[in-house]
């Protein structure tokens, strides 16, 4: 007999077309499920959709035993017991989705009544997509305190929105030659189906990867070289490039420079432009007339990249950001151009000084910079459908590893310098915008026009919870919610929070300062969570209002602008959008997260008339005519859902559309796919001096004054200033006053099984089981075996790791020789502790705990946080070395040892329910592969 | 016909969708991996390298786990599958002993849930009841796929493309070019199995030198002008 051990297949069963979203967000692939009596039986990737090309990874593949998890919240429910903590048992007793609805309904409306800045909404990436949640809801409300999770270890969005105005950025593999990639992922890193794909099609074309990282990755072993850097130092060695290429090698594109960059744009000595009094625009210095002239002038014939000029009369009001400036009055102002600036701050950071930093030598740092602008094709172009682009065949990727860091705006902007010295922005084969479209269009000024964060939200004060006003472009910051929630009057905010609903959001796990966010939920009187199994956030939380998985409910997604890693031309030109329809009905008593909002918004009374969530979803979903909801009217999601496919795609791509599919791709012309095409030469200027930077921070300065304040409650003004320069600059690092003790820099990565903890895929135990029997990294700590042979510690292992300020974590060693010699490294984040999650997500080092959020320690810009803390490791069962305390200021978790709440007071795993090693374990029992 | 796949080691960056898939597609309960993927390392820092190697049963020619089955019930289809016929295995284990490439596995008991305090669950209810107690499993090839046309659930998944499934005996099929363009090796070919699998960059991936020597990239006639 053929032992034919899968499903059969008999007629009563039929495919159906689903999203995958097991990733969290930014890919965009779909599935196909065989259903066969309301029993999922397969699951394959989805030929139709151009980005996967049907095919699925590990993630995609374990769905089913995502929708069959037994440790998934089966019904609405209450707490009965009042005490809240990872360790208390909620004494959880199922309730009536009325009665759940109502009492979460209820809180809101006193919220309401009262303040309705106490009421909050937290929301992060755990989640499958949604449409209510996002911008209608809380609007409604009325309150502006939506929290987000997510996001801040990764501060990816500021140097994108500053320099190509967009949200992300990727990178154009199709035609890359040259790939530097500086603590970031192609694509292998997080198991990415579609950047796989095009990362080994474009090695395989013979693309030359470099892969500058502390750890040698997946991609650094494909890569023809890896540097190894020592962590959180990636702007030392950015900058030195940039050194090397300005001041040794001496080759940049000047038609590029002079003609799409704000270079020769002249600085006034406050920093600011020099402008034309007569059109407030600008100033640049035209070679051939010898004379000043606006930046747009079409009569100028050649503009000068260097020199320092007299310029009679202008005005110098600070260009376009109508910030600060020099006043002329009438007389002559002198003026630089913007290039010889940044050449002038690049000459201290030489490959010697940089080696010293960085631990990649001086050599090494030349050669690749060199090589960089040897592989560009200066002056060559490419012809697509017709239209002739520049070809600068070139990346320079920076990305989480390098920019979760005190100055990693800077490093982003830095890098973006390296490409633009070259021209290889928006080109084919470079550095591309996330959205392929008009990104570049320009602001008064001549200059891309900051978009998303970079163009900063608006000031107000007191501050919202996340005090996102004093960290005018951050992504978000929910750790500095928990400071404010915990001492209001510090930031100036006079109220408090009286009700939390959270969404896809564990801020315990997947954020800092997890003992500070405990203490927050403690103090917030009333929490409902949208969960989808026994999370961290549950343990604090009143009411449960459960959520479907993804093959349960329905879904909308429009997508083509979130690639961030490395993509083909089939990942360019794509657009369109995923629909999902339940392919089964719910398992359990679970519900979708739309429909909850909108059942909410009803029982409040904010989902009707002016202003409601209906008529924020018109706004914001731009229904109009007859696809705009009636204001008035009650609607389901798929109905909405329907609404939105027949409004922006046509009426015969409706909802039914997609009984059948769950793509609609929309493919843009090569041409297209590069913003070039639409801003080319003479249209826009990329920034590579940022003077908005710096008149954001004169703006945030007198915001500041004008409520008394001489600086960022928490932060030292010299400091933040300090990163608030028109020129990127290397800046202190946090840890620097650290004990010699700390020793060593702690990092984490992404691994390819896990990313974003979308739809609980920690717990998902055929990826678990995968990880456990072939990986012998995750789970444990990683260390450089000599480093570990001179500490006396051997494979196995089992240590505290504890940071400088005081957060400690617990784990394995593996001895590796994959590690820079004074990296400690954490593949992932695990050690779950929620005390009823699924008891395999217990096991392993929280890594997240070894790092701050407190205000001296994140970049006061992007608000991104540092992870590379100082760290030392000692035995997990001898009391800690006597050393001098940690330099920190008793933020985050008490010391080990010091006190009650450190490892020797209260066990090893005070702050978790399970030691390492003691969840169960299926790996090696008698019977497994062998 | 005999059926073969390729697997390019320089495509591979280890993600695992393959042995997931196989999981997923085979239904093989907990413990069962007919398809895994090595995670290593090679070398000394910084020459260290992080590799991948996937496995799965290497379909011989020459099976030696046939030889030693005495009961019949390793046997090998038309196409060169090895296959167990469950009916005729006695749980004896001789050929998990045999097979140098530890690509089959006993069933000492009958299938447990993977949540043995919840039960089995829908999937696993219907998905292992060929898993039982007393007999060997291993890999086939994905055979019931194969027969509908499809390609074996591990290669249909995998995103990077590095693994291929074909025809060996037709000189123009994918698998055959690409074992001949660049020196595909089987594993252990030195103690006469005759592996139907095959590895690009094999001995790379086994050395403790950097990969550093790429293949001469076949790079495209250069599109700029």
């Amino acid at each position: 007999m053929s032992p034919d051990t899968t499903h059969t297949e008999a007629v009563r069963g039929e495919w159906k077309k689903v999203m995958c979203r097991l990733c969290g967000i930014k890919v965009w692939c779909t599935a196909q499920m065989y259903v066969e009596d309301g029993v999922i039986l397969k699951v394959e990737g989805d030929p139709e959709n151009p980005m996967n090309e049907g095919r699925l990874c590990a993630r995609g593949q374990s769905a089913i035993m995502n929708v069959y998890n037994p440790y998934r919240v089966k019904a609405p429910m209450k707490r009965t017991n009042p005490k809240k903590g990872l360790d208390e048992d909620p004494g959880w007793v199922e309730i009536s989705w009325d009665e759940a609805l109502d009492t979460v309904a209820a809180k809101i409306r006193e919220c309401r009544e009262r303040d309705p800045r106490r009421f909050a909404h937290m929301f992060g990436f755990g989640g499958y997509g949604w449409i209510v949640t996002d911008g209608a809801f809380m609007p409604a409300v009325g309150s502006p305190n939506e929290l987000r999770s997510h996001g801040h270890l990764c501060p990816v969005h500021f140097g994108a929105g500053m320099v190509q105005g967009t949200f992300l950025d990727k990178q154009d593999v199709e035609y890359c030659e040259y790939f530097l990639a500086v603590g970031g992922s192609l694509g292998p890193n997080i198991g990415s189906t579609h950047s796989m794909r095009a990362t080994t099609k474009a090695l395989e074309r013979g693309m030359k990867l470099v892969v500058v990282d502390p750890r040698c990755s997946p991609e650094a072993t494909l890569a023809q070289e890896w540097v190894p850097i020592r962590p959180g130092t990636d702007l030392a060695f950015t900058l030195a490039l940039l050194h090397v290429m300005l001041h040794e090698h001496k080759v940049w594109d000047v038609d590029f420079l002079k003609r799409r960059t704000n270079a020769v744009y002249l600085i006034a000595e406050d920093g600011h432009y020099l402008t034309d009094p007569a059109t407030g625009k600008p100033l640049v210095w035209d070679e051939a007339a010898n004379r000043a002239a606006p930046f747009d002038d079409p009569t100028v014939r050649d503009y000068a990249l260097h020199g320092t000029y007299e310029v009679a009369g202008e005005s110098g009001d600070g260009g376009a950001s109508g910030d600060g400036g020099a006043s002329g009055d009438g007389g002559t102002s002198t003026g630089t151009t913007a290039f010889d600036l940044v050449r002038a701050q690049m000459l201290e950071y030489t490959p010697e000084w940089a080696e010293e930093v960085t631990a990649v030598s001086a050599a090494t740092i030349r050669r690749l910079a060199r090589e960089f602008v040897d592989h560009a094709h200066i002056g060559e172009t490419i012809t697509l459908d017709g239209f002739e682009f520049p070809f600068r065949p070139v990346v320079i990727k920076s990305e989480r590893g390098a920019l979760s860091n005190k100055a990693g705006a800077y490093q982003h902007l830095a890098a973006k310098m390296v490409a633009a010295l070259v021209g290889a922005l928006d080109v084919p084969g470079s550095y591309l915008a996330s959205d392929a479209g008009p990104s570049l269009s320009p602001g008064p000024d001549g200059v891309v026009a900051p978009k998303a964060e970079a163009a900063g939200c608006d000031w107000s004060f007191p501050p919202s919870i996340d005090l996102k006003e004093f960290y005018p472009h951050r992504h978000t910051s929910p750790f500095l919610a928990w400071k404010a929630i915990l001492d209001p009057e510090k930031y100036g905010i006079d109220y408090e929070i009286d009700a939390l609903v959270t969404y896809a959001a564990n801020p315990i796990m997947g954020s800092v300062n997890p003992d500070e966010a405990i203490e927050a939920f403690k103090r917030i009187p009333f929490i409902a969570t949208i969960p989808l199994v026994y999370d961290e956030m549950s343990q604090f939380a009143d009411i449960l209002l459960p959520e479907s998985v993804i093959v349960e409910r329905h879904a909308l997604i429009e997508f083509g602008h979130h690639v961030v890693q490395a993509a083909d031309e089939a990942m360019l030109r794509v657009k369109g959008v995923l629909v999902q329809k339940p392919v089964i009905p719910p398992v359990y008593n679970t519900r979708q997260a739309d429909d909850i909002y909108i059942e909410l918004a009803e029982r409040v009374g904010i989902l009707h008339g002016p202003g409601g969530v209906n008529d924020r979803l018109n706004q914001q979903l731009d229904l109009a005519g007859e696809y705009a909801l009636d204001l008035d009217a009650t609607y389901t999601t798929p109905e909405i859902m329907d609404r939105i496919l027949r409004c922006r795609y046509g009426d015969d791509h409706s909802l039914d559309w997609f009984d059948d599919h769950a793509v609609y791709p929309k493919m843009l012309s090569p041409k297209e796919a590069y913003n070039f095409y639409y801003h080319p030469w003479g249209a826009t200027r990329y920034p590579i001096y940022f003077e908005r930077l710096l008149a954001s921070g004169e703006r945030l300065k007198r915001n500041l004054e004008e409520v008394g304040l001489d600086t960022i409650p928490g932060q030292d003004a010299a400091d933040v200033w300090l990163h608030y320069q028109p020129v990127p600059r290397w800046c202190p690092r946090p840890d620097e006053e650290a004990a010699a003790e700390f020793d060593l820099l702690a990092i984490n990565w992404s691994t390819p099984q896990w990313r974003m903890s979308a739809g609980d895929q920690v717990g998902n135990v055929w990826v678990q089981e995968f990880v456990e029997v072939n990986d012998p990294y995750e789970y444990r700590i990683l260390i450089n075996g000599a480093t570990a042979r001179e500490k006396g510690f051997s494979d196995g292992d089992e240590v505290i790791v504890e940071a400088w300020h005081g957060g400690w974590t617990r784990g394995r060693l593996k001895l590796t020789e994959l590690i820079f010699p004074e990296a400690l490294g954490f593949p992932s984040n695990h050690g779950f502790k929620s005390r009823q999650r699924n008891p395999i997500t217990h096991r392993g080092p929280h890594y997240n705990e070894l790092l701050t959020g407190d205000e001296r320690a994140i970049d006061p810009v992007s608000a991104g946080i540092d992870r590379a803390p100082r760290v030392r490791i000692y035995r997990a069962d001898a009391p800690p070395p006597a050393a001098a305390p940690p330099a920190g200021s008793g933020l985050g978790a008490a010391a080990p040892g010091s006190a009650a709440s450190g490892p020797a007071a209260s066990g090893p795993a005070a702050s978790g329910p399970a030691a390492p090693g003691a969840a169960t374990s299926w790996a090696h029992q008698p019977g497994g592969a062998r | 016909m005999r059926w073969g796949m390729v697997i390019d080691l320089f495509k591979c960056t280890g993600c695992g969708a393959c042995a997931v898939a196989c999981k997923r597609e085979n239904a093989t309960p907990p413990g069962v991996f007919w398809s895994r993927v090595h995670i290593y390392e090679t070398g000394t820092y910084p020459n260290a390298r992080l590799h991948s190697l996937p496995t799965l049963c290497m379909q011989c020619d020459e099976p030696p786990c046939e030889k030693a089955c005495p009961t019949g019930a390793t046997w090998v289809r038309a196409g060169g599958i090895v296959l167990v016929n469950n009916d005729q295995c006695i749980g004896c284990g001789y050929c998990t002993w045999a097979c140098p490439y530890e690509s089959r596995s006993l069933n000492h008991s009958d299938p447990r849930p993977y949540h043995p305090a919840y039960g089995f669950n829908p999937f696993e209810e219907r998905g292992y009841i060929s898993h039982s107690k007393g007999v060997v499993e291993k890999c086939t090839f994905c055979a019931p796929r194969i027969d509908r046309g499809d390609q074996p659930a591990c290669v249909q998944t995998c995103p990077s493309r590095a693994r291929v499934f074909g025809d060996l005996d037709d000189p123009e099929s994918e698998v055959s070019r690409l074992i001949a363009e660049h020196d595909g090796l089987a594993r252990m070919e030195e103690i006469g199995t005759r592996p139907k699998v095959f590895y690009l960059h094999l001995r790379e991936r086994l050395t403790p030198e950097p990969p550093h020597k790429r293949p001469s990239p076949h790079k495209r006639p250069s599109p700029h002008k």
